[in-house]
């Protein structure tokens, strides 16, 4: 797909014979077109929002498998603090729990084959339909830990600032689309009513 | 139609909503056909282990990008049917289009059923009981909302109940190959599609589809024995009289959002070659129409009245300026063919029929002379319609006759739209006569093959460039914007300005890929 451009990188090695057999050329990830004019696409804000908010749904519910071999790194782009090793471990694993939860196993809705597994435990847990609201409880239960265990250490006056920024920010926003914790899409097209830090796809 | 670029574009969309390992069971299912759960376990890239296969499967069907089902073993066999799957690949393109599902929806029908919708768009399937839950967690607008939603939406065929899980079809070999139109024309027709095949094994009558519907139904004739019956339902909605393990499971129903988006289409093709006040009187019809059309593309509508055309004009604002001399002058520039455009309407016996088969092609027409026009240059565009036009074979000469053009000259142009996939090409051999003639030809569903691989691989490209944007960027979007200045603040603007334009781009270049594929 976009590996287009690798062919020219790959033939060049051959180039130490002395003879090209191919130009090496650079590769470009996206190389310059003729672009039509922009004013030619109109925007329409509410089909964009609704995009933005259904792509983001899926890469964070639980219907994404990832790879589906190794567990999910830790997404956090922040710092890597010592306050972290205080505070208990989220157990990543489950953070999304199964997408098992959603579907209805029935005969009349999935085929004999797939149904014949009874690994699954049943009844069914509640679902969580949104993350916020599971989220935020974490969030509150970690700063309650964190608060409890690393009263003496220093570092706990920066992990506590954030905390405390982080808990304003999400009782501004109700909404189930503005959680915090993930490197997520802004909601750029309300952009003068909403201040969340959401990341606009 | 299954081209290379659009396989590619649907394991993209798997990949980036459902990722890898799912898309990789998608991908295998769409290269090779169906499938059985263990022969995809054996052949998908990268083996995947059997129990994982299944649980794949299972969010596919959730997701209803693929559907399960069985052939008939033959007569006298012992065999057991085994299960094969299918992937869905209409399905998997509408993923892009969610969005304008909900917008049309909630246009119709306001924005508490845009939500019932949504939450059904984002889980695949649901059960009203899982409705009312996922509002407790959101707005919680109450269940009384939720059920009315639903109810308007199974009433206006949005939502329908899910399809038979696992369809066993007949075991007929050959596909139910048309045999219309001329030899040429039955060379690339397409049969009946395995896919179509099953799905339409596997949808349930429209009284099982739509229950609702079914048992509020007071218009038909044996209304007056019915009614009583039907009264007696009402207040006892299914959900109620069946414990929640017998509920219905509903799905959204693609056909009738394809549909209304097709007749959106329609109005503004007519409005565009025409005006406003045709494109009123087809919205009108369009609307009185719409229940009775059983088919999902129709090439016609069914016949309607004037009377109704005007009963349904003059609900709009738009309708109700009309007089009746001008709705009849817009209907007869609608029936009437000229040189250039062909008629939208046929008019027989005081009803009129929409040609939406017409309407639709004369767009695609556009599509396809524009792109030839800008690649190839004005010669080989008029080159192009003037073979549009004759729709047989004709030889280079002749060609370039009609279209002005020097005759030293034409077969090059003709060549290189030939090597594109633009055009058909014969030689005719002919005694005496030491180069072969070459006749050439615009087969319209070969260039319409043609030009949606193209559009499949714009498609993609746009997405990938969205998702190196948002890649490269990852970290300046997770800073709150109201907070970034100066040099930050422009880059965080011109990342907004690049991820619209290229959602924008992205959205326009589906109404064209729905013009030549769903439409």
């Amino acid at each position: 797909m976009a590996y287009r451009g690798g062919r020219g990188r790959g033939r060049g090695g051959f180039g130490g014979f002395g003879i090209e057999y191919a130009k090496a050329e650079p590769f470009v990830i996206f190389p310059d077109i003729t672009l039509p004019d922009r004013k030619s696409i109109s925007d329409d804000a509410q089909l964009l929002k609704n995009f933005t908010s259904f792509e983001r749904f899926w890469k964070t519910s639980a219907y994404h498998l990832g790879d589906g071999v190794s567990k999910k790194e830790s997404e956090s782009l922040d710092i890597e603090r010592f306050s972290d090793t205080l505070k208990p471990t989220k157990k990543k694993s489950n953070e999304r729990g199964s997408f098992y939860d959603f579907l209805v196993l029935r005969p009349d809705n999935f085929p004999k084959e797939l149904l014949g597994d009874t690994r699954r435990e049943r009844p069914v847990k509640r679902a969580r339909w949104t993350q916020a609201a599971d989220l935020h409880k974490l969030e509150v239960l970690e700063k309650l830990e964190a608060k409890a265990d690393a009263k003496e250490e220093n570092e706990e006056g920066e992990g506590d600032d954030e905390v405390e920024e982080s808990e304003g920010e999400d009782s501004e926003n109700g909404d189930y689309d503005q959680t915090k914790d993930f490197d997520d899409d802004d909601d750029d097209y309300n952009e003068p009513e909403d201040n969340d830090n959401e990341e606009v796809y | 139609m299954t081209t290379e670029f659009g396989i590619v574009y649907a394991g993209h969309i798997i990949t980036s909503h459902f990722g890898s390992v799912v898309s990789k069971v998608c991908d295998c299912l769409l290269r090779r056909g169906p499938l059985s759960s263990r022969e995809i376990s054996r052949l998908a890239e990268s083996d995947i282990n059997h129990n994982k296969v299944k649980d794949i499967l299972s969010l596919l069907i959730q997701h209803n990008c693929v559907q399960a089902f069985s052939v008939e073993p033959p007569d006298g066999s012992e065999s057991k049917a085994t299960v094969q799957y299918i992937a869905l690949f209409n399905s998997i393109l509408h993923r892009e289009r969610y969005s304008k599902f909900s917008k049309v929806v909630k246009e119709e029908l306001g924005p508490e059923c845009v939500d019932v919708l949504d939450g059904l768009l984002s889980n695949g399937r649901l059960t009203l009981e899982q409705m009312i839950d996922r509002d407790r967690d959101r707005d919680s607008k109450g269940s009384e909302v939720i059920k009315d939603s639903l109810e308007k939406l199974v009433a206006a065929r949005f939502v329908e109940r899910v399809p038979s899980p696992e369809p066993v079809l007949g075991n007929k070999e050959e596909g139910p190959a048309k045999k219309r139109g001329g030899k040429a024309s039955k060379i690339f027709k397409e049969p009946e599609t395995l896919e179509e095949r099953v799905l339409e094994a596997a949808t349930p009558v429209d009284a099982i589809r739509f229950p609702f519907i079914f048992e509020q139904d007071s218009s038909s004739t044996l209304a007056d024995e019915d009614s009583n019956i039907s009264e007696g339902k009402r207040k006892q909605p299914e959900v109620d009289s069946s414990g929640p393990s017998n509920e219905v499971i509903w799905r959204p129903n693609f056909e009738e959002l394809i549909r209304r988006l097709r007749h959106k289409a329609c109005v503004e093709i007519v409005k565009e070659r025409r005006d406003e006040g045709c494109a009123n009187v087809l919205k009108a019809m369009l609307e009185v129409g719409r229940s009775q059309e059983k088919k999902a593309k129709p090439d016609k509508s069914v016949p309607v009245s004037m009377g109704s055309i005007y009963e349904e004009l003059i609900k709009t604002e738009a309708g109700r300026e009309m007089t009746q001399e001008r709705v009849e002058a817009c209907l007869e520039q609608l029936s009437a063919t000229s040189s250039y455009l062909p008629a939208f309407v046929i008019e027989s016996d005081d009803s009129y029929i929409v040609d939406f088969k017409s309407i639709i092609s004369v767009a695609q027409k556009d599509e396809m002379e524009s792109v030839v026009m800008r690649r190839y240059g004005k010669e080989a565009f008029r080159m192009f319609r003037y073979l549009s036009q004759e729709d047989r074979f004709v030889e280079t000469d002749k060609i370039a006759d009609a279209a002005l053009t020097e005759k030293k000259d034409t077969p090059q142009i003709l060549l290189k739209m030939w090597k594109d996939g633009y055009l058909h090409m014969q030689k005719l051999a002919v005694t005496g006569v030491y180069m072969p003639f070459l006749l050439w030809k615009v087969n319209k569903l070969i260039v319409s093959r043609q030009m949606l691989d193209e559009m499949y691989h714009a498609s993609l490209n746009l997405s990938l460039r969205l998702t190196h944007e948002k890649g490269s960027e990852k970290e300046l979007l997770l800073l709150p914007m109201e907070k970034l200045e100066g040099a930050l603040k422009e880059r965080r603007n011109k990342y907004r300005a690049k991820s619209v334009l290229l959602a924008s781009t992205k959205f326009k270049l589906d109404d064209a890929i729905m013009l030549f594929h769903d439409f």
